[in-house]
């Protein structure tokens, strides 16, 4: 019975060999998904480069130019100018939306899709381990989904660069929430936590809708966390004063308040709420107020910010990956 | 080589919440050596897709332990495994080429594109997948299997979406591509007469458990059908009995010579044998010794 031509076992070299033939198959499979990231790659550089086009060639409305007061201290923008700032104000939101988007993709059509639609059966019956499939699952959206967003960080930095001279604009503002996480490697970080989460969703419930809807109720969850307790990242500077304290342009301010002489914080938060029949700052006064601070983050807190934000979303997007990799095996061995 | 293709012990399989779930496979014990064109036969729920599922090393069994290829991981060993689901799953929205491309993307260094391309055949290569009729879908899922040379072949319910004529050229064809090779077929169905003939080997699922496995011939052979004045059946065990009168049908396990003056002894038909042991779910379970695993296993059962 044994007289048997059995194959000579190559076994021993395929683990790399069938990895990159699950990313070649998963790359044509899906292939007109690979195209419209694409197409939503050109049309982001698209959209950035025609406002700065448009900006450029627009008249301006006084003689110095947009970026320079018209002789006095009214600034007058143009249209362009406006209108180029207000969408460029959103960029930021825009690039994680897009993350989310790369998400849902990989928590639907790429993973729980083939779980439910028993695909998956035929890829493992071949010779890739489930472990190969998810991998597979999981490196080649994050490496196109990394690529393709550091071209729009670059490009959006770019297009930010047009209002760099101009007066300060609370849109663009480094610190503002549409823009802050487009314009560095956080919305990498995003990325890359879309995809995992997108696929611990999908092997955990393997149905499409389920997964996507969970995977958006989670990443939303991070992002509006993050979103909301940013300027907790990073420890804020801190400054005091005899006088009403101003912000220097670029600082991003978080609270300020009146001292006591005992150097104890009142911040003005508390006397808007407690008394209206007088004015704020006797109110302050009364409680034993006598000098001023602000606490803020000035623009040199950009970085470590940035990294800060990008490690969280690194770390969350290891858990995520580790806790997929432990479903899956612990299910199919 | 150790010449068995598959050796279960104990296998358990539950499926849903502990305790609530349902029982797929409950301590079942077989041996297939290698070489077998082996019917897994059962009614429908029996266990037969679980046991497939296990032996492809796509799940995990609950309980007991499962070699393949003398390998007791049978994941370890996928690349000479394969497998065919039933309901044949294929990317849709690739073409016939896409996918026999897929395939040796999937084996590297094993796939065998003369093979797939003999048995994916006539198909249109530039047609989508979700186009195939459900004939052309098993062609190509077949194709896909034979083409990594597997040791051993898993195949679920794999003629049952075809008309008789695709039946008989495609089972032709998997006989014949795998006659040279050597290779070990399980072929599950709950129709019998779609397999007689093609498999020389038995498995008789039902119940979450093997309860007749081993060579076909053998199974018939050691047992018979008597009829007869009705009168004690001892030493025989009755696997289903039949009284009309006087007059006494007997299914029965050869214990020993049969008095042959006392009975008319026909030979049953391997079909009229499992509609028998269906109708009988007490009668005790046979495996020849070429099926029974080792000793552990009849400590387990036992």
């Amino acid at each position: 019975m044994s007289t048997l031509t059995r194959p000579k076992t190559e076994a021993v070299a395929t683990a790399p060999g069938t990895l990159r033939g699950s990313a070649r198959v998963l790359l044509r499979v899906h292939r007109k998904a690979l195209w419209a990231g694409a197409a939503l790659l050109v049309t982001g550089i698209g959209i950035v480069v025609a406002l700065r086009v448009w900006v450029a060639s627009s008249e301006a409305l006084c003689g110095g130019g947009d970026v320079t007061p018209c002789g006095d201290e009214i600034y007058v923008p143009n249209y362009a100018y406006t209108s180029a700032e207000g969408y460029l104000a959103n960029g930021g939101t825009v690039l994680i939306l897009l993350a989310a988007l790369i998400g849902l993709f990989v928590a639907g059509p790429l993973i729980a899709r083939e779980l439910e639609s028993g695909t998956f059966r035929p890829a493992w019956a071949q010779s890739v381990s489930p472990a190969h499939w998810l991998a597979a699952r999981l490196a080649v959206p994050a490496a196109l989904t990394v690529s393709g967003l550091t071209i729009l960080v670059i490009v959006y930095r770019w297009g930010l660069w047009a209002f760099r001279s101009g007066p300060e604009r609370y849109g663009t503002r480094w610190h503002s929430t549409g823009v802050f996480p487009g314009t560095g490697p956080s919305v990498l970080g995003y990325a890359l936590l879309a995809v995992a989460v997108g696929a611990l969703c999908a092997v955990l419930v393997r149905r499409t809708l389920l997964a996507m809807s969970l995977t958006a109720l989670v990443f939303g969850a991070v992002a509006a966390c993050l979103s909301a307790w940013r300027y907790e990242l990073w420890p804020s500077s801190f400054r005091k004063s005899t006088d009403v304290l101003g912000h220097a342009p670029g600082d991003w301010p978080i609270d300020s308040g009146m001292l006591t002489a005992s150097g104890e914080k009142l911040y003005w938060q508390d006397c808007f709420e407690a008394d209206m029949t007088q004015g704020v700052e006797a109110c302050m006064r009364d409680r034993g107020g006598i000098g001023y601070f602000s606490e803020y983050h000035p623009a040199s807190h950009y970085w470590p910010l940035q990294l800060v934000e990008t490690g969280i979303l690194l770390a969350l997007a290891a858990l995520a990956v580790f806790a997929a990799f432990r479903v899956l095996r612990r299910l199919h061995g | 080589m150790t010449g068995v293709a598959i050796e279960a012990h104990g296998l358990g399989k539950t499926y849903g919440r502990r305790g609530g779930g349902h029982r797929a496979l409950h301590d079942c014990s077989f041996r297939l050596p290698a070489g077998r064109v082996c019917a897994l036969v059962g009614p429908n729920g029996a266990g037969k897709s679980t046991l497939l599922n296990l032996a492809a090393g796509l799940d995990r069994p609950g309980a007991g332990s499962l070699a393949v290829l003398g390998s007791t991981e049978p994941a370890a060993v996928r690349d000479r495994i394969a497998y065919v689901a039933q309901d044949k799953p294929l990317y849709p929205q690739l073409t016939v080429a896409d996918t026999l491309w897929a395939g040796a993307e999937l084996n590297p260094g094993r796939w065998d594109r003369a093979t797939a391309d003999r048995i994916a055949g006539t198909l249109p290569r530039t047609a989508r997948v979700r186009t195939l009729s459900g004939g052309q879908r098993t062609r190509l899922a077949l194709a896909l299997a034979l083409g990594k040379r597997p040791e051993l072949m898993l195949l679920d319910e794999p003629m049952a979406d075809l008309d008789p004529l695709a039946r008989h050229e495609l089972m032709g064809a998997l006989m014949a591509e795998t006659a040279e090779h050597g290779t070990t077929i399980v072929m599950s169905s709950h129709i019998l007469t779609e397999l007689e003939g093609a498999c020389d080997y038995l498995l008789f699922v039902d119940g979450g458990r093997v309860r007749l496995g081993g060579e076909a011939e053998d199974i018939v052979d050691a047992h018979a059908l008597l009829t007869g004045q009705a009168r004690d059946l001892a030493p025989h065990t009755v696997v289903e009995s039949r009284t009309t009168g006087r007059q006494l049908t007997a299914l029965v396990r050869k214990e020993g010579p049969v008095d042959t003056a006392a009975w008319a002894v026909t030979q049953p038909s391997l079909e009229e044998l499992l509609l028998a042991h269906l109708r009988s779910p007490d009668a005790p379970p046979l495996l020849t010794p070429s099926a029974s695993a080792g000793v552990r296993a009849e400590g387990v059962s036992a």
